[in-house]
């Protein structure tokens, strides 16, 4: 507790230090597909949108800090029962996260860049279904910027969080570890990217 | 190099061993703080400012629908760097679900008819909030939001009755547009940290708990409004 404390203070202090490297802010939209790892449901089409900042530490490593939103789930027939003969059938997962996150990119020349990175997403649409509202979720991506700030890219994310756990509607596969073998959420993300011209 | 397990040292000289690496780690990180202090003790300004806009709250883990209220607060903003900000705040928001709260049947009681457990229409609660939100300027215009807050509701614990806390403690995260003459556009998510529904005793969707995220009911806002800070961005 004592350890998280300081190193929170420390990550405040240390911020005000980082006014001094080259920062830019850029916009991030594409289209998701996505679904819950060992279920029986397949992928579903969606859209991510979202803001990221970039704080370039040198010329190979940059931080970049993300928020946004990001529509998840999967689709397939479901119908639950659950006390008070309440009901729900729907003919898939429709969920909205809403995420939060933090990239390290590592850029080989100006143009490519590597990145991978930890989020912490909130549900806001509070489907029925769903075990839990929160969710953490790793990201592997690339990314290919054009010189007039204008970038491809293209990730894999993971969430970390069992987030649906209906017995029918899940595989044996299910293990119950938290990192692999239950159902996750699982996003390939693929979009756009636009940096804003870098202030001097 | 020598392994030193549990077991193979006496408690004391384990418990010593690490609060020796601490000390160590807390020489190295007031050293670290002193050389970032050293490079942005830039002039610090503050900047009082007004912010007021629209709630969409909702309670997680339950089947109640988002409700749409208000907020509205004051804030001084403290430029410690051109990157980083410090924002102390103190405010009004309106928060709450919407939808019909049924008691949760007692168990062995058999069939119950579900109209014999309706208790009540809506949740609604006013809370004072006060908060520390961080801001990151990553362009003068567009700054990254964090924080916490502490709520807590006007009215008695009678009045807001399926919510079981008056206090609530809460994480933000957003983010911000500000134009040169000090309007701003914002918008936050903010996630309450306390139990706020007795899944005993109302009716919740049934789920594990656990502290961070387990299915518990808690506060869900999302903000969106304006603000204006005096004297420019």
């Amino acid at each position: 507790m004592k350890k998280i404390f300081f190193l929170a203070i420390i990550t405040g202090l240390s911020l005000p230090g980082l006014a001094q490297r080259e920062k830019s802010v850029g916009i991030r939209a594409g289209v998701n597909v996505s679904r819950i790892t060992r279920t029986v449901f397949t992928a579903r089409p969606a859209f991510y949108a979202g803001l990221t900042g970039e704080v370039r530490i040198n010329k190979v490593y940059a931080l970049q800090a993300e928020l946004g939103y990001s529509g998840q789930g999967a689709l397939g027939e479901l119908n639950v029962a659950r006390n008070y003969k309440r009901t729900f059938s729907a003919s898939g997962i429709r969920t909205d996260y809403f995420t939060m996150g933090i990239m390290n990119k590592l850029s080989f020349n100006r143009a490519f860049s590597l990145m991978t990175g930890v989020s912490g997403e909130q549900e806001m649409s509070g489907h029925p279904v769903l075990n839990r509202t929160a969710d953490i979720a790793m990201a592997v991506g690339a990314e290919y910027k054009f010189p007039s700030g204008l970038g491809l890219e293209m990730r894999v994310k993971q969430g970390l969080v069992n987030i649906f756990d209906i017995f029918p509607y899940t595989t044996r596969e299910y293990t119950g570890n938290l990192l692999m073998g239950s159902h996750t959420n699982l996003v390939l993300q693929a979009g756009m990217v636009y940096y804003f011209k870098e202030r001097k | 190099m020598v392994v030193i397990t549990r077991n193979s040292l006496p408690g004391t000289r384990y418990s010593e061993l690490i609060t020796n690496f601490i000390h160590m780690k807390t020489y190295c990180l007031t050293i670290l703080l002193l050389f970032l202090f050293a490079e942005s003790n830039a002039q610090t300004s503050l900047r009082p400012g007004f912010r007021a806009g629209a709630n969409f709250s909702q309670i997680t883990g339950t089947y109640y629908e988002p409700r749409t209220d208000f907020y509205f607060g004051a804030f001084g903003e403290i430029k410690l760097s051109s990157f980083f900000f410090i924002q102390p705040e103190v405010g009004f928001s309106r928060q709450g679900a919407k939808g019909d709260v049924y008691l949760q049947p007692r168990p062995g009681s058999g069939e119950v008819n579900k109209e014999d457990l309706w208790f009540r229409k809506n949740i609604e609660s006013n809370n004072i909030t006060l908060g520390v939100t961080g801001k990151m300027a990553f362009s003068p215009a567009v700054r990254f939001l964090f924080g916490f807050s502490a709520e807590h509701a006007l009215e008695g614990l009678e009045a807001i009755k399926p919510l079981r806390n008056e206090l609530d403690l809460a994480l933000m995260a957003g983010v911000e547009y500000k134009f040169p003459f000090g309007m701003g556009v914002e918008v936050r998510i903010k996630r309450g940290t306390w139990d706020m529904i007795d899944s005993r005793e109302y009716e919740t969707i049934d789920s594990r708990r656990s502290w961070l995220f387990g299915d518990r009911n808690l506060n869900l806002v999302l903000q969106a409004g304006l603000n204006y800070s005096l004297g420019g961005r």
